[in-house]
């Protein structure tokens, strides 16, 4: 029998050569770039950014499975990890054939940052260092200790970003077009909002001063225009057009604050948020959306109103009062602008007169109950950052990050039912990863507080 | 020691001797003697010494030392001759020799009996030329047999019976031997004798009935000198069972074969489990062997459509008899594709001298549906108990509390004018009574029917045969406008090119049209979510129409549905089930060639070369066609997909046979094989959308902007060679031993593989003789079969992605391993073959363990490492189990005979380790079935709700579950035990038959029924009850006694507590996602079904003279009933329906197609 099978591997040899994809390293490392940006806008945007809204009083999940999530019926099954393939792999791929491009090694680098910052914040500890690499079951990293990674590749990103020349080229970038300028500010902006997660106000403040500096180069995904194809469109859309009317802003704690008729309305003398109830408000049915919703308006991930909020927060805490002040009425002016909002609204008020000291002095309009006037100023600033930061995970982060203690000045949103007791401090980690990973410690719950918030 | 010949008879295997020695008691008509046992006519040493000693003697005292059994007549021994025998140290052989020149005898050694015969004198009577005639009937029902061949042995000279079974042919004189012979009967001989009329009983064949196999390479092998085991089911059997797909025909009438049609839809596919699940990437189906070579049993798709079955395009009719090979010894032969157990079918040939005859078959069917889930129509659309025309839900009014009045609506705004003319606004106050549940699901479903003509012509001529037919199938499903239409012709034919060669070739060509329905599962597009969904006082039936706006904008075909009733709504949240019907389209047309040519040679009288060839060609043009305005965001602007799949397997085997006598107690068998088989399919995926034009016309003309357009190509490729053999040895004539072997090398895999087989059979009845056991077989066979990797799986690849973005690339999310081995299945059973009482019972029991090692598929892995997926060699699966058959015949006598089957498995199926991980996905992510380590396959992980360690509810301030967070095992479907019992009757020209399944225990998930609470659907919810205690919902409301609420109570541990709309829609006990207290739906799976009840009624021309007027020799009418009575605790849902299709995951609903019910009609004509 041996004999009939001499010639047998031969027969079948070479034939398993894929017909139909490409290996790897039959494509050129840059084509993976927009592949990582887009499903890291895909994970800032999508599920994760919905529940951080439902728990921190901004968004309303109304029928179904945003109703589950909504009322806190969520389990393992509910989340997934799926950053690590989507965007740490490639930029990691990228960055081991690209390397004598430091453009390539700064985009990616920020993106990772970015990626595993907001799991790190939102889940606690997590894998990180022994992460996408040949370790099989990677540890679960000290929550802290991650932010300090973070920070040190993210100046790593920034040496590399600045180090970059002209003839350093990124063509494939989705996000930026390869602008290094706009990528440095981000890497500064993330920097400085993860000093903030970890309350490190100093080193949040001096990170911030090379941050974002217009409202141009904000990080957004920017929807495409195709006409009858709704994947390219904005994320809230999408979601609204897969399941509608299953979510929506209602009447929110978020559209309380401003609505000028709500008892907790934050509309004063100088300012008025008509426009911008317009605009942040979410209908239920996806066409119906014309502002922050609507097919095509873009959604921030890292922005100019981020930054000029942690030069705020963390200059009142650092610098002083009037530090706080000054990058408070920066956004303010902006805001009266317009230009945070979109076209739909230009013809409604927006007042956002400049503070003064005064305003924040007992009696004075942000100080009706005569606290101490850096608090109220810090209760501004973070009641600001609740609503400028609707859509990111801001609103989220700071309401565990000042629970503890700043709970004087934190957004009172109140549970999403009656039934509830405790305010979501974390999501859960994802089933596939519990069960795959060996390392993997036992879940938490929903209401651990993470490290950075304990 | 004596016995009586017949029982003795019954003893033998040898089934030539049986026929001879009939011939022989023809002959002698003598009464006879047998002296009894064992020996061997050339070991066995005689010493004689006898003088004068008359024949009797002599054999006397052969048999005193040899122990040799005589048969012979009387006569042999009056002769009055006598011999003298001195021979020390002589064989049998030897001494009878020399007694056969003395005595003028002939003597013959069959096993262990010696047949003697006086030497056939010569009729002195002058030569004269004879005329005999005669009729040739059946033993079996007494029938004539036409077509029965009669030779005159020795001579080429025949002639074959008529119609009726009369023949009449010239002999040269009485000693004339005429042979009778037909296909299916055992060929008998007579000496004519003086004899001018004879006729002739022919007994059908034994072999026929039971006693061959075909093997997996498509040689003959007898049933009872294999240690391997298989069920063969007759085209009687499949004919008889009225179902269309030849598979589901096999379901309940063999152990360890478990058959499970996925939905009642037409040519839906059907999942073939033999002895459990044996692998967890791919479906465990079995490899399908037609001919002797492979085809294709795929069922490619997802499983909103009901994916049909390839195997459905074989003709039922023309299967001559299906088999499956269980165990792995028997499959070992097709290596790395013989994991799941190989079905073995084989299909008709015209027989040789036999004249044409024309079968014509036509079943009428008529399908109903057998289950509905049960829905309420006392709550009207809406939530916390008021109504809205917007809302998912029915948890709004109570209608008999409406006034009875026409909805109030407002006309001054935006409003619906339907295609009817009906005008639709939008409602203020909703006042009518009305509701729809009945008329809306007969707007959808309807009576399924389906006809079937079938035509065949066969006969043969000296060197040719020849079989024909033709098949046309065209049904119309229960789902409305659903249909399916089937073309098939067969042309099989032999040619005896020489005395030693035979051609065969056998060729079939089907075609199959239809328009599917997009429906079950997970699709807002199918028929299923819209309609149990849809509220019960909303009418579907003007389903389309223009929108006109409030500002005067009109847009053309909108859908009206539920919740959006007067077309406000561009993007409806779920079909009207009405425009999935009728606007929606897809249509499916497949064209399908099988071709196997055949040469077998038989150059030496133990030598047999076959080279046999074989292609499988398939194209299969599908579409999915959505014009604008359906459901879901990428379909709503209009979306046509169409899959074209091309599919060719061909395949080449060399086989040569060697059978030697080495001595006559060790016979032996060798075959020695090669094969070569290559797989190849190409799949286009081609789309468009959106759409320019808003049109129903299929056209790439519906955008003529490129960007519209997706064009996506797959090609697959598998090659694989083998080179095997096989020994058989026959020791003793009661001792069967065999030996396998394949070695493979095949694409997907690097190196080569060895699959080993043994069996062993031992006839242990030979040594013991008892009148209750007739028959005794015990067998033991051990084997290792494989399952190939998944072809490209090497390396990680860059896959395409966002192409609407522009494209780019992202890494792979499954990881490459160059490292593959196949996946080896290693199966040992042990069993016995028992026949009692003559065979009137059977019984056939055995035991198998089964292990699959090293099983490929796609691991999650922790999305930690970068990969979601790891293709790898990683999971042990086991399955043991007994299967029990037995079949009783119970009764049988003149006019009246009955007879039993029954099966009888148990299966025990066990993930015994899963490499790195605990559970592995198989219905695909985020389903209910996973492979978990240590429990059964397919078992229900899921978060249900929280409990203590006893077992009691974790319960919230309310008294009410909560929901836990991590998954954990719910249940699996895999039954404790299956069986199915039938019983055969037959009185006169009337026969009945009977056949009842039952599947014990495992678990049934319907997330239908949880789905539709949440939704207030179900009739569950929609209780009314008048409270005797103040009482607590869930949300934390007291409802106080003496309030009528819409809920039912239940104590979960804390006292009564509520359950109502707080519960089921906002709680964990309804609605849609997976985070819900699951558990509360898991519920035993246990069933029954009368799966078959037959009743037929036959003519043949012999009763009925009228019958040869018309030219037929006979006729049958029978009316089948499939699958009339369930017995289930389930409600609402048939538990064999399953959403997964063809999968090894199982045993949940999920908006299930319902299942059906059939009665038909059959008559079968024969000319």
């Amino acid at each position: 029998m041996a004999l009939n099978l001499s010639g047998c591997e031969n027969l079948v040899d070479n034939l398993n050569e894929n017909p139909n994809q490409f290996t790897i390293g039959e494509v050129e490392a840059g084509n993976f770039l927009n592949g990582a940006e887009l499903s890291n806008c895909a994970i800032q945007l999508g599920p994760l950014n919905r529940m951080a809204g439902y728990y921190s009083g901004q968004l309303i999940g109304y029928e179904q499975i945003e109703l589950e999530r909504y009322l806190y019926n969520v389990s393992n099954l509910t989340f997934d990890f799926d950053g690590y393939q989507g965007v740490v792999a490639p930029a990691r791929m990228i960055r081991s054939r690209e390397g004598s491009n430091p453009l390539y090694e700064g985009i990616t680098k920020v993106l990772e940052a970015q990626l595993i910052g907001t799991y790190a914040s939102l889940f606690g500890d997590i894998p990180y260092s022994e992460a996408v690499s040949d370790v099989k079951n990677p540890k679960f990293d000290d929550q802290i200790e991650i932010y300090n990674n973070l920070q040190s590749l993210l100046q790593e990103a920034i040496d590399n970003l600045t180090a970059a020349t002209v003839t350093d080229v990124v063509l494939e970038d989705y996000i930026f077009s390869g602008n290094k300028q706009k990528w440095l500010q981000s890497a500064y902006t993330l920097k400085a909002r993860y000093y903030m997660i970890t309350k490190q106000y100093t080193e949040a403040y001096a990170a911030a001063q090379n941050g974002i500096s217009i409202n141009a180069n904000s990080m957004k995904f920017i929807p495409k225009n195709v006409v009858g194809v709704n994947n390219v469109k904005n994320k809230y859309f999408i979601a609204l057009s897969n399941y509608p009317k299953s979510l929506g802003t209602g009447n929110s704690y978020l559209i309380q604050l401003l609505d000028s008729t709500s008892a907790i309305s934050r509309n004063n003398a100088k300012t008025n948020e008509s426009a911008r109830l317009q605009y942040y408000t979410i209908q239920t049915t996806a066409t119906a959306n014309t502002g922050i919703a609507n097919e095509l308006e873009p959604q921030g991930m890292i922005t100019y109103q981020e930054n000029l909020l942690i030069l705020a927060e963390a200059g009142a805490r650092t610098q002083g009062f009037n530090t706080g002040l000054d990058h408070l009425n920066t956004l303010r002016a902006l805001l009266s602008t317009g230009d945070l909002f979109n076209a739909s609204v230009s013809a409604l008020p927006k007042t956002y007169d400049a503070y003064e000291a005064a305003d924040f002095d007992a009696g004075g309009i942000e100080n009706q109950d005569n606290i101490d006037p850096v608090r109220a100023l810090l209760r501004e600033i973070i009641e600001e950052r609740y609503i400028s930061g609707f859509t990111t995970f801001m609103p989220f982060d700071d309401a565990r990050r000042l629970r503890k203690t700043d709970s004087d000045i934190a957004v009172p949103f109140p549970l999403n039912t009656a039934t509830a007791t405790q305010n979501v401090e974390r999501l859960l980690y994802p089933q596939t990863e519990l069960l795959s990973n060996q390392n993997a410690p036992e879940d938490p719950g929903l209401y651990a507080k993470t490290k950075v918030n304990k | 020691m004596k016995k009586s010949l017949l029982t003795n008879l019954f003893l033998q295997r040898k089934k030539n001797f049986y026929v001879l020695m009939k011939l022989k008691v023809i002959i002698l008509l003598v009464s006879a003697f047998q002296i009894s046992v064992a020996g061997n006519s050339q070991s066995t040493k005689l010493n004689l010494c006898l003088n004068n000693a008359k024949i009797g003697d002599v054999l006397k005292e052969i048999h005193k030392q040899s122990g040799y059994d005589f048969f012979y007549a009387h006569e042999v021994t009056d002769s009055d001759r006598k011999i003298d025998l001195n021979l020390k140290d002589a064989t049998v052989d030897d001494v009878l020799n020399l007694c056969s020149k003395s005595f003028a005898l002939n003597y013959e050694i069959i096993d262990k009996v010696i047949v003697i015969e006086p030497k056939v004198k010569q009729i002195t009577a002058p030569v004269q030329k004879l005329t005999v005639k005669g009729t040739v009937i059946s033993s079996e029902d007494g029938s004539t047999i036409p077509g029965v061949s009669v030779v005159v042995k020795g001579k080429n000279t025949g002639v074959v019976t008529d119609l009726n079974g009369n023949y009449s042919i010239e002999v040269i004189d009485a000693n004339t031997v005429l042979v009778f012979s037909c296909v299916g009967f055992e060929p008998q001989e007579v000496i004519v004798g003086d004899r001018t009329s004879i006729n002739i009983v022919l007994k059908q064949s034994i072999q026929e009935l039971e006693g061959v196999i075909v093997s997996a390479i498509g040689t003959n092998v007898v049933v009872d000198q294999t240690g391997s085991t298989s069920s063969v089911v007759k085209s009687a059997g499949l004919i008889k069972s009225g179902e269309t797909g030849m598979i589901n025909a096999l379901a309940g009438k063999a152990s360890g074969v478990r058959i499970v049609k996925s939905n009642g839809d037409p040519g839906a596919g059907s999942a073939i489990q033999i002895r459990g699940v044996n692998t967890i990437a791919g479906a465990s189906q079995p490899l399908v062997i037609l001919d002797g070579i492979p085809i294709s049993n795929e069922n490619i798709g997802g499983v909103t459509i009901s994916q049909q079955s390839r195997l459905d395009d074989i003709n039922a009719k023309d299967i001559e008899s299906m088999q499956i090979l269980k165990g792995a010894s028997a499959a070992a032969l097709w290596g790395s594709r013989a994991a799941n157990g190989v079905i073995v079918i084989t299909t008709k040939n015209g027989k040789f001298e036999k004249k044409p005859e024309i079968q014509y078959t036509l079943t009428q069917s008529y399908d109903f549906i057998s289950i509905k889930t049960p829905l309420q129509d006392a709550y009207g659309q809406g939530q916390n108990g008021k109504w809205s025309g917007t809302v998912g839900e029915s948890w709004g009014d109570k209608i008999s509390d409406r006034s009875g009045a026409e909805d109030a609506v407002k006309t001054t705004g935006d409003y619906f004018i339907a295609n009817s003319g009906k005008i639709y606004y939008p409602i203020t106050t909703k006042n009518s009574k009305e509701t729809f549940l009945d008329s809306n699901w007969d707007q959808v479903f309807r009576t399924g029917k389906f006809t079937q003509h079938s035509i065949s012509i066969s006969g043969g001529g000296e060197k040719t045969t020849y079989y024909f037919s033709y098949e046309n199938l065209n049904q119309g499903g229960i789902i409305r406008n659903y249909d399916y239409i089937r073309n098939n012709l067969r042309l099989n034919t032999q040619s005896k090119i020489s005395n030693k060669v035979t051609w065969e070739n056998k060729i079939t060509y089907t075609n199959t049209r239809s328009n599917r329905i997009v429906q079950a599962g997970e699709t807002t597009n199918g028929i299923m979510l819209g309609l149990l969904r849809s509220a019960p006082d909303f009418d579907m039936t003007d389903y389309i129409g223009t929108y006109v706006s409030a500002t005067g904008a009109v847009s053309p075909d909108r859908q009206r549905t539920y919740r959006s009733q007067y077309g406000q709504s561009a993007n409806a949240p779920y079909n009207n089930p009405l425009w999935t019907l009728y606007q929606q389209k897809a249509p499916d047309n497949v064209n399908r060639f099988i071709i196997n040519p055949e040469i077998k040679a038989d150059p030496t009288d133990w030598l047999k070369l076959i080279v046999r060839g074989g292609l499988d060609y398939y194209s299969d043009f599908r579409g999915e066609f959505y014009p604008k305005n359906s459901s879901s965001s990428i379909r709503t602007n209009g979306y046509w997909s169409q899959t074209d799949i091309t599919s060719k397997e061909y395949n080449i085997d060399g086989l040569a046979i060697a059978t030697k006598d080495i001595s006559e107690n060790l016979k032996l068998t060798a075959t020695l094989g090669v094969n070569l088989n290559d797989r190849q399919r190409i799949t286009t995926y081609n789309t468009i959308s959106p759409f320019t034009v808003n049109s129903g016309l299929i056209t790439t003309s519906l955008n003529p902007d490129n960007s519209s357009t997706s064009w996506n190509r797959e090609l697959y490729h598998i090659r694989s060679n083998r080179g095997y053999g096989v020994v058989n040895f026959g020791i003793f004539n009661q001792l069967f031993v065999s030996f396998s072997g394949a070695l493979e090398a095949a694409s997907t895999i690097k190196g080569t593989f060895f699959y080993p087989s043994t069996d062993v059979a031992w006839q242990f009845t030979d040594l013991i003789k008892s009148d209750i056991l007739s028959f005794g077989k015990l067998r033991f066979a051990w084997g290792k079969v494989g399952i190939q990797p998944a072809p490209y799986k090497f390396t990680t690849l860059a896959s395409p992605g966002y192409a609407d973005f522009g494209g780019s690339f992202t890494i792979d999310s499954e990881k490459g391993n160059e490292n593959l081995k196949p996946e080896i299945k290693s199966e040992w059973e042990v069993g016995t073959n028992l026949r009692f009482f003559k065979n009137l019972l059977d019984l056939s029991i055995t035991y198998y363990k089964n292990e699959t090692k090293d099983i490929l598929f796609a691991v999650a892995s922790n999305p930690s490492s970068g990969y979601l997926y790891n293709y790898k060699n990683a999971a042990t699966i086991q399955n043991k189990g007994f299967e029990i058959d037995f079949n009783a015949k119970i009764f049988s006598s003149g006019d009246f005979s009955a007879s039993l089957t029954s099966n009888f498995n148990n299966n025990k199926n066990l993930v015994v380790d899963i490499a790195g991980a605990d559970f592995v996905d198989i219905g695909g992510s985020g389903s209910t079935a996973k492979a978990i380590k240590g429990y059964p396959m397919s078992s229900f992980y899921l978060p249900g709700t929280q409990r203590n360690d006893d077992g009691s509810f974790v319960l919230n301030a309310n008294g009410f579950p909560i929901l836990s967070t991590a998954s954990r095992v719910l249940g699996d479907p895999n039954p404790d035990w299956r069986g199915g019992v039938g019983l055969d009757m037959k009185w006169k020209s009337f026969d009945f038959s009977i056949l009842f399944e039952h599947s014990q225990g495992g678990e049934y998930i319907d997330r239908t029924r949880l789905t539709l609470y949440g939704f207030g659907m179900h009739e569950d919810v929609s209780h009314e009850i008048t409270l005797t205690e103040d009482l607590k919902a869930n949300d934390g409301k007291v409802y106080t006694a003496g309030t009528t609420v819409r809920g039912n109570i239940v104590n979960f541990g804390a006292g009564n507590v509520l359950l109502n709309e707080a519960w089921y829609r906002t709680g964990i006990g309804g609605g849609l996602g997976f985070n819900k207290a699951n558990d509360l739906i898991v519920q035993d799976a246990t069933w029954t079904k009368l799966r078959n009840v037959t009743l037929g009624y036959a003519l043949s021309a012999k009763d009925v003279n009228i019958l040869s007027k018309l030219l037929l020799s006979s006729i049958r009418f029978s009316v089948t009933g499939r699958d009339l009575i369930l017995w289930t605790k389930l409600v609402g849902v048939d538990p064999e329906t399953n959403n997964y299709g063809v999968s090894n995951a199982s045993g949940m609903n999920y908006f299930n197609n319902p299942a059906t019910r059939s009665i038909l009609f059959n008559l079968q004509v024969n000319f």
